[in-house]
């Protein structure tokens, strides 16, 4: 079979197109010719490595230089003909300014989609590249970010956006609290900084779930992540989990109510004393009464995530 | 061989590695999904002791063994190309054959990058939208007002313009 013969077949292979008898011809050839075998190597060699820096961002640069370069010259223009050109340019200019500034702003990097959250301290639902973000409600906040991903955090959690860094498409910096990552498919890794250590996503999907300062605790549910810190580092996978600094079971940090969750049928309510009975699934009674005190914490009764009046 | 011997490895050829599993999948996202389970088994096997004398061709064969569960799982793959062990193993002959030559990853990267530089401008901008966007040949007609065909036709071109590139500088670089 001539090269170039081959080089079609491997142009279909690679595009998922070959017919039956062309994929025979294409396996045959590979597997007696020893210019096929390297020509094949080659090929899906450098269609992985095209496929690796595309992730990592590497032609982000190639696109930018790729605009098209134009020179507009005026010389040989009658005087109204200038005009006209003046007019449309001005309409031209005119429409890109208002286009910039009614596009969304690239330096979004995410966006609140339920739960209460300060973003900059401010109350706020765009979250752009460097913004600090506290979850302040006492329900989880979910995020949507730029990427795809999605964290749905804890109450309490303070994390800044850092988005983009060399080969790594976001990074976290959490400082507290915590909560699930599900990060989306492809386009580089995703990481996780604390102080504790870091988290990098080293395949395709995960979710984890983080509790930091002080220690770091992740769960993968789903794909492979890698954690490095504190001169060790670890890969777990799928129903795997890790910690970095403190045990899991340490003391929650100061001032961090552990909450009590329970759930049932909620049975006699007594709306004077703001106390009612649930019915546990185990088939117990516990009394349950809002705004009283547990030690020196203060006891909110939430139903469904919102807080009980 | 320590196990975090064996997952250095893995970290130092994941590239290979993933060019080996792409070669038998020709789908990256099926690619990056597997080599991620390869990554899993090799902890694995490493916390339990294994040491293998040849790292790589101990690898591909695992990798080789989950592309193959992969395909007796999907119902869907083509009767035609049920014939995956014959395959996989002249897949296996071209890899170990050029073993060298795929080994210094680093050297292949920075080739390739020369390589891309040395595109026109609209190759290059092809070139992202493919593999970065992740687009489809369609979308990219769509968005770069070209018909599929086109695009087909340029995209093939394209690679193959590279991996004769980055081939040229290879052999020059073994002949220095």
């Amino acid at each position: 079979m001539s090269a170039d013969s081959f080089d079609e077949l491997l142009d279909m292979y690679l595009l998922g197109e070959l017919n039956e008898q062309q994929w025979a011809e294409f396996q045959a050839a590979i597997a007696t010719d020893s210019a096929a075998r390297a020509r094949f190597v080659q090929s899906v060699s450098v269609e992985a490595h095209l496929h690796r820096l595309g992730a990592s961002g590497e032609f982000a640069a190639a696109r930018a230089s790729a605009a098209p370069r134009w020179k507009l010259s005026l010389r040989g223009l009658s005087r109204w003909q200038r005009g006209a050109v003046a007019a449309i340019l001005l309409i031209a200019v005119t429409g890109m300014i208002v286009f910039y500034a009614l596009r969304e702003d690239s330096s979004l990097m995410g966006r609140v989609e339920s739960g209460s959250v300060l973003v900059d301290g401010k109350s706020g639902d765009r979250i752009r590249e460097g913004s600090s973000v506290r979850i302040t409600g006492m329900s989880p906040a979910v995020i949507h970010l730029a990427d795809g991903s999605i964290a749905t955090l804890d109450p309490g959690t303070q994390l800044v956006v850092k988005g983009r860094e060399k080969d790594v498409r976001q990074v976290i910096q959490l400082a507290g609290g915590g909560g699930q990552f599900q990060v989306s498919h492809g386009g580089g890794q995703f990481r996780i900084d604390t102080a504790a250590g870091s988290v990098t996503v080293l395949g395709t999907q995960f979710t984890a779930v983080l509790r930091a300062p002080g220690g770091l605790y992740v769960s993968v549910t789903a794909g492979t992540v890698r954690l490095d810190g504190q001169g060790k580092s670890m890969t777990l996978g799928a129903g795997q989990s890790g910690t970095l600094g403190v045990a899991v079971n340490s003391p929650l940090p100061s001032g961090v109510a552990e909450p009590l969750v329970a759930s049932g049928t909620i049975g006699l309510v007594d709306s004077k004393n703001l106390s009612f009975v649930l019915a546990e699934s185990d088939g117990s009674e516990s009394r349950y009464k809002a705004g009283s005190k547990t030690g020196d914490r203060e006891t909110d009764v939430f139903l469904d995530g919102r807080k009980s009046t | 061989m320590e196990p975090s011997t064996l997952a250095r490895q893995f970290v130092q050829h994941r590239d290979l590695l993933y060019g080996y599993v792409f070669a038998l999948t020709r789908d990256h996202n099926l690619a990056e999904d597997i080599l991620q389970d390869v990554g899993v088994s090799i902890l694995t096997e490493a916390a339990r002791g294994t040491m293998p004398e040849h790292f790589l061709a101990w690898a591909r064969g695992l990798a080789r063994n989950r592309v193959a569960d992969h395909y007796r799982r999907a119902a869907s793959r083509r009767q035609h190309e049920m014939s995956f062990e014959q395959f996989a193993d002249a897949v296996d002959l071209a890899f170990t054959e050029h073993s060298r030559t795929l080994e210094d990853n680093h050297q292949q990267l920075q080739f390739l990058r020369e390589c891309v530089g040395g595109l026109t401008a609209r190759v290059r901008r092809m070139i992202h939208l493919r593999y970065h966007d992740r687009l489809s040949l369609d979308e990219i007609a769509s968005s770069l007002a070209w018909t599929s065909g086109a695009i087909k036709v340029a995209l093939s071109r394209a690679r193959r313009v590279l991996a004769d590139c980055v081939g040229r500088k290879l052999r020059r670089e073994e002949a220095t």
